[in-house]
């Protein structure tokens, strides 16, 4: 068999597999906004933080984060696992959405903020932020799947066809049976994503002659890569601060991780998701990072570190089989987070934008059919965008700056969930300003490259949102009945919860 | 504090050292304690 029919099939045991589990998933679905887009709330601890570590992990990991790594060396360890330092953030707001969720029944955090902020317009302005920040961050995923598959097989399988096999995986997975379905072919791709990665490093550690010699080799070779700064210049400190402030409130700022928050069956359930993930997530990164350095010591030289992954993985060296496994684990980690993004912009482009806007007189029943179309619509134009980038080098221009800004400029919203919970005094019109003038400012930077006094657009962002927030609200008059009620809500139940 | 130690360690002190007992191991470290108070925490949630 070619390398193309190999990469074949591989990609359609690991389709055939994933289509019988989101059927199956569908056999225990029932109707509505609260069963399509959070399983009715009732996802139970170990699939939870499945969902939750496949959603989160993107091809980024094994690819971005490598390619850091292979450049950059230890500082990416160090900024990857800030993020994780970063779920202390979940110990405090997962309880607290997950109470309020089922108290007032919102389908998604930005549903939440326009119930507590008592503005529909804090909702749709959230859930635009989130739109425009997060449709090309999918457009990158699906490009990274395209260019995976084809340097595999040998260019055997076109660019485009590879976005095109993706985007198809990801709506059906999602519209078979909403977040049933992706929680369970997260599950099932969370699997596949570890185990993957953990035979690849471990093969690659046995073939540099353990971890002993691996490290000692490393440590000789290359001392600076495990500095910081580094000796190629990477992770000066403003550089990691930049990179790492999103990451570390990335639980909070990216909504189709937030909108997780909602779906444990129970406080069990809950502690499991979030403990799982942690677990999860500790393992990846290192698995990840350790990675990226193996594949200096094999692969020194390469002019363009994301290639690092995928040109370690075509050397004769590593079986077919192990290179199919670990493309089958990345393709995985794109596809569970391309369709989790797209049922999260789907229920907030029908919650708070045509309902909370548009309509507000809908039926469920019509909005949970607005959701359901807005799936495909929203995979189309993240393929679209993919695919011209991929056929017109001239506009990668917009791609890469635009998803590099994805977590800085959705960082724009933590400063709202904040105040939701924390701030009586806080506004709706001091939510709206905060939100759309941190993102301007940071799309500005980001298209610009400026870096005043050095620091990143997502750090010059949050600043100005939190003074912008702090400011309008105190100069305009907030929800106070509606946040006593809220928050005095919270407040019993966590008090009863045992809860921070 | 925590974010301020998890900078300063790493670039002031062991900035210098270019084994993987310097940063690496003070971020793994630092993870795997900063994700044990995490478990402490959330094992105290009940129903």
């Amino acid at each position: 068999m070619t390398t193309t029919a190999w990469a074949w099939l591989a990609v359609a045991i690991y389709v055939v597999l994933g289509f019988l589990i989101a059927v199956a998933a569908r056999r225990h679905a029932g109707g509505g906004m609260s069963e399509f887009f959070l399983a009715d709330r009732r996802v139970g601890g170990f699939i939870a933080a499945l969902t939750y570590s496949a959603t989160t992990y993107s091809a980024f990991m094994l690819v971005g984060l490598a390619g850091l790594s292979y450049r950059g060396g230890v500082g990416a360890l160090g900024f990857e696992l800030t993020y994780l330092c970063g779920l202390f953030l979940a110990v405090f707001f997962l309880p607290r959405f997950w109470l309020v969720g089922r108290k007032y029944g919102y389908i998604t955090p930005t549903d939440m903020l326009a119930d507590r902020y008592q503005s529909k317009v804090v909702g749709a302005v959230a859930a635009v932020l989130a739109l425009v920040f997060l449709v090309p961050y999918c457009a990158a995923q699906l490009l990274g799947i395209g260019l995976l598959l084809n340097g595999l097989s040998g260019g055997g399988i076109p660019v485009i066809l590879g976005i095109l096999v993706a985007t198809l995986i990801a709506i059906a997975w999602s519209r078979i049976a909403g977040l049933r379905s992706i929680a369970w072919t997260d599950a099932f791709q969370a699997i596949v994503m570890i185990v993957s990665a953990t035979v690849l490093v471990g093969f690659l550690i046995s073939e540099l002659g353990g971890l002993g010699s691996f490290f000692s080799r490393f440590e000789t070779e290359y001392p600076e890569l495990l500095r910081v700064p580094s000796g190629s210049g990477m992770w000066s400190l403003n550089m990691f601060i930049g990179l790492a402030l999103p990451w570390f409130f990335f639980c909070l700022s990216n909504p189709q991780v937030s909108q997780r928050f909602f779906i444990p069956a129970s406080v069990k359930a809950m502690k499991q998701m979030l403990g799982g993930f942690l677990v999860f997530g500790f393992v990846y990164t290192l698995i990840a990072v350790l990675w990226g350095f193996g594949a200096k010591l094999l692969v020194p030289g390469l002019e363009n570190p994301d290639m690092a992954t995928p040109t370690l993985l075509a050397m004769p060296f590593v079986p077919k089989a192990l290179a199919l496994m670990a493309m089958i684990g990345i393709v995985a980690a794109a596809v569970s987070t391309i369709d989790s993004i797209l049922l999260t912009l789907s229920s907030m482009w029908a919650r708070d934008i045509y309902r909370g806007v548009f309509n507000p007189q809908a039926s469920e029943a019509r909005e949970l059919r607005v959701g359901q179309w807005v799936i495909p619509i929203m995979a189309l134009i993240a393929l679209a965008f993919a695919w011209q980038v991929s056929i017109r080098s001239g506009i990668d221009f917009m791609i890469a700056p635009l998803s590099a800004a994805a977590s800085a400029g959705l960082l724009m919203v933590v400063p709202s969930i904040f105040g939701a919970f924390y701030w009586k005094r806080a506004t709706a019109p001091g939510a709206i300003s905060s939100i759309l003038s941190g993102a301007l400012l940071v799309l500005v930077l980001q298209v610009t490259g400026l870096k005043p006094l050095g620091w990143w657009p997502g750090v010059w962002g949050l600043i100005l949102c939190v003074v912008v927030f702090v400011v309008v609200s105190l100069v305009t008059r907030a929800p106070r009945d509606k946040a006593e009620e809220f928050m005095g809500y919270a407040a019993q139940k966590l008090d009863s919860g045992g809860y921070v | 504090m925590l974010l301020a130690l998890d900078l300063v360690v790493p670039w002031v002190v062991l900035g210098s050292e270019g084994r993987f007992l310097g940063a690496f191991l003070f971020w793994v470290v630092w993870t795997a304690v900063a994700i044990a108070s995490m478990f402490i925490l959330l094992l105290r949630w009940r129903e």
